[in-house]
């Protein structure tokens, strides 16, 4: 599905990512799990070709990514949930999904299905999208994101600095797009969301990825994130 | 759906009040109200730009003058009837805009100011250099006999003022279209967040190449407009001051509104013709009135009213 081969990025001179490999499946939640600095969002944002790749590459069932303008990664079907949401304030919450919706061309079933799985938005439509509480607003990136069918679905941190029922919500939406088979790369911190939710952990350290184990083996083995993280 | 009738509706209404102010006000200022037009269109194409993409361009001067001087030289040394000359400014305005789009596009935020800027200026000095045909700073007179149109004398007030009306008429309404269409609504998502817009997977820099053109080919219709309307094709129109005005009509009336163009041509225009009878500084009425309205109508008066009373306004 979505495969990274020794990839090596950053930002101009500074490079940040040194040869990097991973691959998440259809159906699998990857969770990418370091300190701060580490290089998390940086591969995120490799991926969708925010930042230009120094070597190594990135391929999506069998297209290489790594060759197309940012806006075409995002176009094969890859969403991409950025640290802090990042909505369209100006525009109302019908709007950025609207906006999210006319991409791809879906249409009112895309729209309807997503604002089932947030229900909370279904009443905020005609408000104004800087105007919504923190959680609201989350929900509304994944929400925009989520109507372009991705089959691809990156988040950088989307429970941050959430109340416990609205990171509940979100952990259950991502368990759902898991279900309907679409590969999920996740940037999260809640040491027991990741043992909860994902399939898959790769550790990050330093623009390096030592170590990809499932979440059931570290679940046996507190030490490793002990050693990554700095943390029992 | 509501909305999208309260639009129409307003819009419709808009016009039909242009009409109708044209049989109640006394002739100056019905031919103000003309000039106003037509100005209007100029700042609606330049709003399109900086009110709903956010690119600030201070070169939009290059946009007028390319309408104004197609269709003025083609009239005057090719002898074109004005209907071809108003195709031979519009022509030239999307070549020109397409042209500068795409080299200034390059660029973004005060980098893009400043590369508008240099074009213009450029076009203006070219104007100059050109001044075996361009007669230079001094300019020329399209005469009256020329300014026919379909049997239409345009150098007659009532019909000048209808000729204006239409050009503002068919603006007002191809922009509330605009704006209230998919590609409208991408722009916007473009102001608010470029890179979101580019990782939802729009073509950003097409869209905003599209929105120069529209935005110069309006402002180029205004120009041609402009001179067929009245005559006139002068080098004063290509300098920066006329790619500063816009900038101020749409700020005044509202940026990212549709009526806010004309709202701020209205009052800018007015503010200085009264000014100018009260005092020879009258510059310094205009720049207080500017400085009162940034402080308290900060979104410009379109703006404003659609912050607190008239929510649906495009």
């Amino acid at each position: 599905m979505l495969e990274l081969n020794n990839i090596e990025s950053g930002y101009g001179d500074v490079q940040v990512l040194f040869g990097v490999s991973l691959n998440v499946q259809p159906g699998e939640i990857l969770c990418l799990l370091g300190r701060n600095g580490a290089g998390k969002t940086t591969l995120l944002k490799s991926i969708m070709g925010l930042l230009p790749l120094k070597s190594g590459a990135i391929h999506f069932n069998g297209t290489a990514l790594h060759t197309l303008p940012a806006h075409n990664i995002a176009k094969q079907g890859i969403a991409y949930v950025p640290q802090g949401r990042r909505l369209f304030s100006e525009l109302t919450v019908a709007q950025n999904i609207e906006v999210g919706l006319m991409v791809q061309g879906r249409s009112n079933q895309t729209r309807e299905r997503v604002l089932d799985l947030f229900p909370r938005l279904r009443e905020r439509l005609k408000q104004r999208a800087e105007t919504l509480s923190g959680g609201e607003q989350q929900m509304l990136a994944m929400a925009r994101a989520l109507s372009t069918e991705p089959r691809v679905l990156l988040l950088d941190e989307p429970t941050e600095g959430l109340q416990p029922s609205m990171v509940a919500l979100i952990d259950e939406v991502t368990l759902k797009m898991r279900s309907e088979g679409v590969a999920i790369v996740l940037v999260e911190h809640h040491l027991d969301t990741v043992l909860n939710i994902a399939d898959r952990v790769a550790f990050i350290e330093n623009g390096r990825n030592p170590e990809t184990v499932s979440a059931y083996d570290l679940s046996r083995t507190p030490e490793k994130v002990m050693q990554y993280l700095g943390v029992n | 759906m509501k909305d999208q009738l309260l639009t129409g509706v307003f819009h419709l209404l808009i016009i039909a009040l242009m009409a109708g102010l044209y049989f109640i006000l006394p002739e100056y200022h019905s031919g103000v109200l003309a000039r106003v037009m037509v100005l209007a269109v100029y700042a609606m194409g330049y709003n399109i730009l900086f009110g709903y993409t956010g690119l600030l361009s201070l070169g939009h001067a290059l946009f007028f003058a390319t309408g104004m001087y197609g269709l003025g030289l083609a009239m005057q040394h090719l002898d074109v009837t004005p209907s071809i000359g108003i195709l031979c400014g519009l022509g030239a305005a999307v070549v020109v805009s397409a042209v500068i789009g795409f080299l200034a596009l390059r660029t973004t935020g005060v980098a893009f100011m400043i590369v508008t800027l240099m074009f213009a200026q450029a076009g203006y000095l070219i104007i100059l250099w050109l001044g075996e045909y361009t007669r230079g700073d001094e300019g020329f007179v399209i005469q009256q006999s020329q300014r026919v149109l379909n049997g239409v004398d345009l150098s007659q007030p009532d019909n000048r003022y209808f000729a204006a009306l239409i050009l503002f008429a068919i603006s007002l309404l191809l922009i509330g279209w605009v704006v209230r269409s998919g590609f409208g609504k991408t722009l916007v998502a473009i102001r608010e967040n470029e890179e979101r817009a580019r990782m939802l997977g729009y073509n950003v820099h097409r869209h905003k190449w599209l929105a120069v053109i529209i935005s110069g080919v309006l402002a180029g219709a205004a120009g041609a407009a402009y001179a067929l309307l009245f005559g006139y094709v002068g080098a004063t129109f290509a300098t920066v001051q006329y790619s500063i005005f816009p900038l101020l009509y749409v700020l005044l009336g509202g940026a990212g509104t549709t009526i806010g163009p004309l709202i701020g041509t209205v009052f800018m225009y007015y503010l200085i013709d009264l000014s100018s009878q009260i005092t020879s500084a009258y510059l310094l009425i205009a720049g207080v009135a500017l400085i009162l309205l940034t402080l308290f109508a900060p979104q410009g008066l379109a703006g404003e009213l659609r912050k607190r009373v008239f929510r649906w306004l495009p």
